[in-house]
C-alpha cells in the first residue's frame, strides 16, 4: 500500500516534469531544422545543449490510474504493462546519458599532452580535434579573452601597457633611424669582428652568475635560472619567485601528478631525468702533492685511495663519492656529500710516472668537485683556505655556471643517453666505450664509479632522437667483457671539460636558426652532417650505485659545459623509449622520493650533522609552523592537550620539528613563531649561494648580527659514519663509546603496520625493569616540576615484553594463519548438491566457536582500553624521523631519520641480541599510538 | 606445461652448470659483491623482419642469425612487439603476479594479435601495412600467414632466477588451469657480473681494490611464457 502511494506520488510528479518539459522538446526538433539550414541562422547553442541534457536525464513514467481500471480495481496486466514501460524509459535514459556527451573534446588528448587553458582556445588542442572544439567552445558559450588585448584594469598594468607603446613607438623610430643610417654609408662601411668575450674565471673567489638577457633580467634579481628554465617553468612546480632555493629557480615536482609514475620509472620501465645544473663544480689546480694534501684536509683520509689500490681514481678514471668534513677546533664537521674527479694528466708514458713516483707528484694536476649548493659556499672557503696554506700554492677555480649537469636514472637511462650523446670523433677510447653499452638496463651494472669523458656532436644535428636499436646490436659477450674490463685506461687524454678553451668553443653553438636552414636544404630524414661550424661539446658522464646496493637502480650523471645543456635537454625530452613513452621529468622532490624508496638518505633533508641540514631543517620547522598557524584553532593539534597515556599529557619537545635540542638538552634557539616569516633570524643564510660574500657580510653586518660564525645549536650536533658506528658496536673495548651529542642516520621499516611522517618520534623499547630500581624509586626521582615525567611511574613493568609479543613471531605466525584459513575442509570436487550441503553444515558445527572477548586487534587503539602497548617514555626517546611515508617497494611504511647514536649504542649493548636491540617504535607526532619499526644504519 | 631442452646436444659439450674448469678462488680476505643482474636479452620480433621474410624457412634464418644464443647454446625464441615481461622477485606477492600477467593478457595490443608500428621507421609501417592489413581488416583472430609467427610469440613473459624460480613456476602451473593459454617453460641462463673487493674493516669493503677485478658468473633462469592458444 505505502508502495503504492510512493509509486503514485513519483509517477505523477514524473509527469508532471515531462509536461514541464514538452515545449523545449519541441524545440529541440526546431533547432535541429534550423542547424541543418545553415550555419549563419544557429540558434544560440547553449539552451539547445541543456535541453539535451535535460532531455536525457528525464525517466518517463506512468501515471498510476493507468493500472487502474474502471471501478479502481487494479488491473495486473496493465500495471505489468506500466511497469514494463517504466523499466524501459530507465535504461534508455541511461543510454541517453551516456551518450549526450558531457565532455569536452582537450578531454580527449592525453593528459601529459595537455595544454594549458586548452578550454578556452581551441588552438591548444590537437589540429583533428580543432574543429569540434570550436564548435563545443561555441556551445558552451565559452568566455574567450585575449591577454593581449585585455584592457588593463590595474594602475600598474595601465602604466606597463602605457610604457610599452611608448617604447614601441621608440623602437619603431630607433628602427627607421637605422635603415636610413644604413642607406647612408652602405658602400663604404667596414665592420670590425670580434670574437665573443670569454666568461671571466677569477681564482680562489667565487663567480659572477652568467649575464641574463636583458628581457630576463628582473626575474633573476636574487637568483639564477637553470639553463632549462623556461623550459621548466611551463611544466613543474618551482620553487616561489621570492623564495629561490640554494639561489636557485629549482624545479620542485611536475605539475602532473607524478608520485607512482615516478616509483614506475625508477625501477621498472622507463627513465626519469632532472637538470642538476644547480649542483656546484669547483676546479682545483696545483702540484699532485699539494692537491693531495688539499684533499686529505677535507677528509679523504683513507689509506686506500692514496695508495695502490686509488690508482684508477688517480688517473681519472673513476669518481670518489663521499662525505667531505672540515676541522672545527678539535673534531671534524661533515661539510656534506661531494664527488671529486682528477683529470687524466696529458703525459701518456704510464709506465715513467708509475716507476717514478716524486716525478708525479710534481706535475700539474687538476681535480674536480662536484657538490650540493648548499653546502658550496662552505666548502669553497674551505678550499680556499687549504689552498693558500699549500707551497707551491694550489688554486681553486668556482665552476658553478661554466658546467651543468643532467641526472638519469632508471631502466632506459642508459638507452636514452646513447640515443643523445654521439662521440664526436671515433677514435676517442671513452665514446667507443659509452657506444658500446647499448643494452645496459641499469647504470649500476657497470664497474664502481665509472667515468667517461668524451667530446660529443651537438644533438641538435641529429634531432629529434632516434631509438636504440637494441634488437640487432647487442651481444652479450661483447657487452659482458666491456663490463668486466672496463678498457678505459690506455691512451686517456685529459677531458676536454676542465679545459675552459674547449668548454667555451662548445658554448658557441651554432644558432638554430642556422641548423634549420641546414635541415631544410637536406633531404627529409637525413642527418645534418657536422662541419667546422660545430664544435665538438665535452661532456663526463660517470655512473654511480645507489647507496642501498642490490638491485636498485643507478644513476647516470651528465656533466656538459653550462651553454650545451639545453639542445641536450631537447633531445632527451624527446627520445622515445624502446619501452614505450619518453623519460619523465622530475623536480627535487622527486628525487628525495627516489631516496627516500631505496631507503637512503637524501642532503640536504637527511643530514642533520651538516650545517646545510641544520639550515634544511631550520626552514621546514618555520613552514610547517606556517602551515600550522594557518589551521583554525579547532583543526589543529593542540600540542599540550595531547594524552600518550599513563598520566602523561603533552607533545615530547616541539611537534613540528625534529627536535634534537630537547632530546640532547640543548639550548633552544629562538622559536619558530617568534621568527615565522623572518628568515633573518637564523644565523646561517639559507641562501649560501651568494654571488660574492662581501656582500652577505655587509647585509648580515645591517642586521645586527655576526657574519656566519654563529649557527643554532643544533648545529652543534654531530654526523656519525656507519662504519664508525658498527666499528664501535663490535669492539669489545668498553671504555670506548661514541661522543654525545653525535647522531647516526637510519632507515626505519615497519614491523606490521604504521606509516611514519615527519617529525615523527622514535624510541627504544623500554627496559626491563631491575628488581632493585622499582616503582617508588623511580617516583622518588621524579622532580616536581616535570610534569611529562611524573607519570613515567604508572607505565606498567611489563611494556618491553607488551611490545615484543607485537612482534609477528616467525614459526607459530604463519603456522596459527594456516590452520585457520585451512580450517574448512577443501570441498571435493564432484560431489552433489546434497553431500555439499551435508559438508557445509558439517564443518560449521565441527568449528571452534570464535573465542568471546574478541582478542584484541592491532587496529584497536584505545590507549585507554590497554589493547596496545603504551608508548614508552621519554627517557627512551632516542631520535627523529625526517622523512617519512608509505613506501611503494616495500609495500609498507618506512622512514628514514636519525637517531642518538649514544643512546643507540647503549641500546644495542644493553639488550643483548643485537636483534632487539635495532627495534624501534616510532610515533607520528602529535599522536599518541606508536609502531613497532626497525632501523637500519644508513 | 612443456618443457623445452635447454641444449642442443649433438656434440658433449661441458654443462654450464658444471664446467670443465672452476673459476680460479677469490684472494684471501676478498669478497664477491654482486651487480645487478641484467635483463635476460629480449630480443623483439620487429615487425620489418618478420614482414620482410616471406617464407617460413627465410624466417628461421634471419632469425637464428639475429637472436645470439646462451652460453649453453640455446637459443630462446624471439619476443613480439607487445611481449609483456615480468621480473619476478622472491618476496612478490603471487595475486599480483597473476593479475599482472591477466593484465598483460588482457591488453588491447595483445587481444588484438596487431602489432602496433608505433615507433617503426617508416619503411617498416608500410611494409607492415602491406602484410597485415588483410588479416587487420578482418578483425578477429584469423590472420594471413603472420598467424603462425605472431602465434608462437609469448604475450607474457615471467622471468627469475634464485629463490624466485619457484614463484615464477608456481604462477605458470596457475595458468596451465586456463584452457585457452599455452604455458611454456624455459631455462636459460643469466650472466651477471661480479666485483671482486677486498673487504676492509674500515671502508665496509666499498673501495675496490687494485688487482682485483670483475668475473663473470652463470646463473639458471627460468623463463615462463604465457600465450593465447591458437583459436
Amino acid at each position: 500500500m505505502d508502495n503504492n502511494q510512493k509509486q503514485a506520488a513519483s509517477g505523477k510528479a514524473a509527469a508532471d516534469s515531462r509536461k514541464r518539459k514538452e515545449a523545449p522538446s519541441s524545440a529541440v526538433t526546431g533547432f535541429k531544422n534550423l542547424h541543418q539550414q545553415g550555419r549563419e541562422s544557429r540558434p544560440p547553442a547553449r539552451p539547445q545543449k541543456r535541453v539535451k541534457f535535460q532531455d536525457a536525464r528525464n525517466i518517463r513514467s506512468q501515471p498510476p490510474d493507468a493500472a487502474l481500471d474502471g471501478e479502481g480495481k487494479l488491473d495486473l496486466q496493465k500495471f505489468l504493462n506500466a511497469r514494463e514501460f517504466e523499466i524501459k524509459a530507465l535504461e534508455t535514459s541511461m543510454q541517453k546519458c551516456k551518450t549526450a556527451n558531457a565532455t569536452r573534446v582537450f578531454q580527449q588528448v592525453p593528459r601529459e599532452m595537455r595544454r594549458r587553458t586548452a578550454s578556452h582556445n581551441a588552438k591548444r588542442v590537437p589540429k583533428r580535434l580543432r574543429d569540434r572544439a570550436k564548435r563545443e567552445m561555441l556551445e558552451d558559450n565559452t568566455p574567450t579573452v585575449e591577454a593581449r588585448k585585455r584592457r588593463p584594469r590595474t594602475t600598474r598594468a595601465r602604466i606597463r601597457a602605457e610604457n610599452a607603446k611608448r617604447l614601441e613607438k621608440l623602437a619603431a623610430k630607433k628602427k627607421k633611424r637605422a635603415l636610413e643610417g644604413e642607406n647612408k654609408d652602405k658602400p663604404g662601411k667596414t665592420t670590425i669582428h670580434t670574437r665573443a668575450p670569454r666568461p671571466k674565471i677569477r681564482r680562489d673567489t667565487l663567480n659572477e652568475p652568467p649575464k641574463s638577457k636583458s628581457k630576463f633580467n628582473k626575474r633573476q634579481v636574487n637568483k639564477t635560472w637553470l639553463p632549462t628554465h623556461l623550459w621548466h617553468a611551463k611544466r613543474a612546480t618551482m620553487t616561489e619567485p621570492t623564495k629561490p632555493l640554494w639561489r636557485f629557480a629549482i624545479p620542485m615536482t611536475p605539475t602532473q601528478k607524478s608520485y607512482r609514475p615516478t616509483h614506475r620509472a625508477s625501477g621498472q620501465k622507463g627513465t626519469i631525468f632532472w637538470d642538476t645544473s644547480y649542483m656546484s663544480t669547483a676546479r682545483i689546480y696545483g702540484t699532485a702533492r699539494c692537491i693531495e694534501l688539499v684533499l686529505k684536509a677535507l677528509g679523504l683520509t683513507q689509506a686506500s685511495i692514496w695508495g695502490n689500490r686509488g690508482r684508477k681514481w688517480r688517473a681519472g678514471t673513476r669518481t670518489w663519492s663521499g662525505m667531505v668534513s672540515r676541522q672545527q677546533g678539535n673534531s671534524r664537521r661533515d661539510v656534506g656529500p661531494a664527488t671529486i674527479l682528477w683529470n687524466p694528466s696529458p703525459t701518456d708514458e704510464t709506465a715513467a710516472t708509475e716507476s717514478n713516483t716524486t716525478e708525479e707528484k710534481k706535475t700539474q694536476r687538476q681535480v674536480l668537485i662536484r657538490t650540493h649548493p648548499s653546502c658550496f659556499l662552505e666548502l669553497f672557503d674551505e678550499l680556499v683556505k687549504l689552498a693558500k696554506l699549500q707551497t707551491p700554492q694550489v688554486h681553486v677555480e668556482d665552476l658553478r655556471f661554466e658546467v651543468g649537469s643532467i641526472e638519469l636514472t632508471g631502466p632506459g637511462s642508459t638507452e636514452t643517453l646513447l640515443a643523445v650523446l654521439q662521440p664526436y670523433h671515433t677514435e676517442e677510447r671513452h665514446g667507443q666505450v659509452f657506444s658500446s653499452l647499448i643494452g645496459v638496463t641499469n647504470p649500476a651494472s657497470l664497474p664502481k664509479d665509472a667515468v667517461l669523458g668524451f667530446s660529443v656532436k651537438d644533438p641538435r644535428l641529429s634531432y629529434p632522437p632516434k631509438r636504440v636499436d637494441t634488437t640487432s646490436k647487442v651481444s652479450d659477450p661483447a657487452l659482458l667483457d666491456t663490463l668486466t674490463q672496463w678498457p678505459v685506461e690506455e691512451q686517456v687524454k685529459p677531458y676536454g671539460l676542465f679545459d675552459r678553451h674547449v668548454r667555451f668553443k662548445a658554448s658557441n653553438l651554432p644558432p638554430q636558426k642556422s641548423i634549420n636552414r641546414r635541415k631544410g636544404a637536406n633531404i627529409p630524414g637525413q642527418e645534418i652532417q657536422v662541419t667546422a661550424a660545430d664544435p665538438p661539446i665535452p661532456v663526463i658522464v660517470f655512473a654511480s650505485r645507489p647507496a642501498a646496493g642490490g638491485q636498485a637502480q643507478g644513476t647516470w650523471t651528465l656533466m656538459a659545459p653550462w651553454k650545451c645543456i639545453l639542445p641536450i635537454w631537447y633531445s632527451i625530452v624527446h627520445y622515445p623509449l624502446s619501452t614505450g613513452g619518453n623519460p619523465r621529468l622530475g623536480g627535487l622532490n622527486e628525487q628525495r622520493q627516489i631516496a627516500f624508496e631505496q631507503g637512503t638518505a637524501w642532503f640536504p633533508g637527511d643530514f642533520l650533522g651538516t650545517n646545510a641540514g641544520v639550515v634544511w631543517e631550520m626552514e621546514q620547522r618555520t613552514q610547517r609552523k606556517k602551515a600550522w598557524d594557518r589551521r583554525p584553532k579547532g583543526k589543529r593539534i593542540e600540542w599540550a592537550s595531547l594524552d600518550l597515556g599513563a598520566g602523561r599529557k603533552g607533545e615530547i619537545g616541539d611537534g613540528l620539528a625534529c627536535d634534537f635540542e630537547h632530546l640532547f638538552g640543548l639550548p633552544k634557539v629562538p622559536s619558530p613563531s617568534s621568527s615565522s616569516g623572518d628568515r633573518s633570524t637564523l644565523d646561517v643564510d639559507p641562501n649560501a649561494m651568494d654571488v660574492d660574500p662581501r656582500e652577505e657580510a655587509e647585509a648580515a653586518s645591517k642586521l645586527g648580527k655576526p657574519h656566519k660564525n654563529t649557527l643554532p645549536s643544533l648545529a652543534t650536533v654531530e654526523q656519525m659514519k656507519k662504519t664508525e658506528f658498527n666499528a664501535l658496536v663490535s669492539s669489545a673495548d668498553l671504555a670506548s663509546r661514541p661522543p654525545p651529542r653525535s647522531i647516526i642516520s637510519v632507515n626505519i621499516r615497519f614491523v606490521t603496520r604504521g606509516v611514519a611522517n615527519a617529525c615523527a618520534r622514535i624510541y627504544r623499547l623500554p627496559s626491563r625493569p631491575s628488581a632493585t630500581t622499582t616503582v617508588p624509586s623511580s617516583e622518588a626521582e621524579v622532580p616536581a616540576t616535570d610534569p611529562v615525567a611524573a607519570g613515567v611511574g604508572s607505565l606498567p613493568a611489563d611494556l618491553r615484553d607488551q611490545w615484543l609479543q607485537k612482534l609477528p613471531s616467525q614459526r607459530n605466525g604463519s603456522k596459527s594463519f594456516k590452520t585457520k584459513t585451512h580450517a574448512a575442509p577443501h570441498m571435493p570436487r564432484d560431489v552433489d548438491h546434497g553431500t555439499r550441503k551435508q559438508l557445509m553444515a558439517k564443518s560449521l558445527l565441527s568449528g571452534d566457536p570464535l573465542p568471546y572477548p574478541r582478542p584484541s586487534a592491532a587496529n584497536q587503539t584505545d590507549i585507554g582500553g590497554g589493547a596496545h602497548p603504551l608508548c614508552p617514555g621519554e627517557e627512551d626517546l632516542i631520535g627523529f624521523v625526517t622523512a617519512g611515508a608509505y613506501s611503494l617497494g616495500e609495500g609498507k611504511g618506512t622512514a628514514v631519520g636519525a637517531i642518538s647514536a649514544e643512546k643507540a649504542f647503549d641500546t644495542l649493548k644493553e639488550s643483548g641480541g643485537i636483534k632487539e636491540g635495532r627495534l624501534c617504535i616510532v610515533r607520528n607526532a602529535g599522536e599518541s599510538v606508536g609502531w613497532l619499526a626497525r632501523w637500519e644504519l644508513v | 606445461m612443456y618443457i623445452k631442452a635447454t641444449m642442443e646436444t649433438s656434440t658433449p659439450k661441458p654443462l654450464p652448470n658444471r664446467p670443465d674448469q672452476k673459476m680460479p678462488a677469490i684472494p684471501k680476505g676478498s669478497r664477491i659483491q654482486k651487480r645487478p643482474l641484467p635483463a635476460p636479452l629480449s630480443h623483439r620480433l620487429s615487425s620489418s623482419s618478420s614482414s620482410s621474410s616471406s617464407s617460413n624457412t627465410c624466417r628461421s634464418t634471419t632469425l637464428s642469425s639475429t637472436i645470439p644464443s646462451d652460453k649453453d647454446g640455446y637459443r630462446p625464441p624471439p619476443r613480439a612487439p607487445h611481449t609483456l615481461i615480468i621480473k619476478v622477485t622472491s618476496n612478490a606477492p603471487f595475486m599480483s603476479l597473476v593479475k599482472r600477467v591477466r593484465k598483460g593478457l588482457e591488453s588491447p595490443s595483445c587481444m588484438s594479435r596487431q602489432q602496433s608500428t608505433k615507433g617503426l621507421p617508416l619503411a617498416a609501417r608500410v611494409a607492415a601495412l602491406d602484410t597485415g592489413g588483410g588479416g587487420g581488416g578482418g578483425g578477429g583472430n584469423a590472420q594471413g600467414e603472420g598467424g603462425p609467427v605472431q602465434d608462437a610469440l609469448d604475450d607474457v613473459v615471467l622471468v627469475a632466477t634464485g629463490r624466485a624460480i619457484q614463484k615464477a613456476v608456481e604462477v605458470g602451473c596457475f595458468f596451465t588451469r586456463e584452457r585457452d593459454l599455452n604455458v611454456l617453460l624455459r631455462t636459460r641462463t643469466v650472466r651477471g657480473v661480479d666485483d671482486v673487493v677486498r673487504g676492509d674493516e674500515d671502508n665496509d669493503g666499498s673501495e675496490e681494490e687494485e688487482g682485483s677485478g670483475a668475473r663473470v658468473r652463470s646463473v639458471s633462469c627460468v623463463e615462463v611464457g604465457v600465450r593465447w592458444r591458437a583459436a
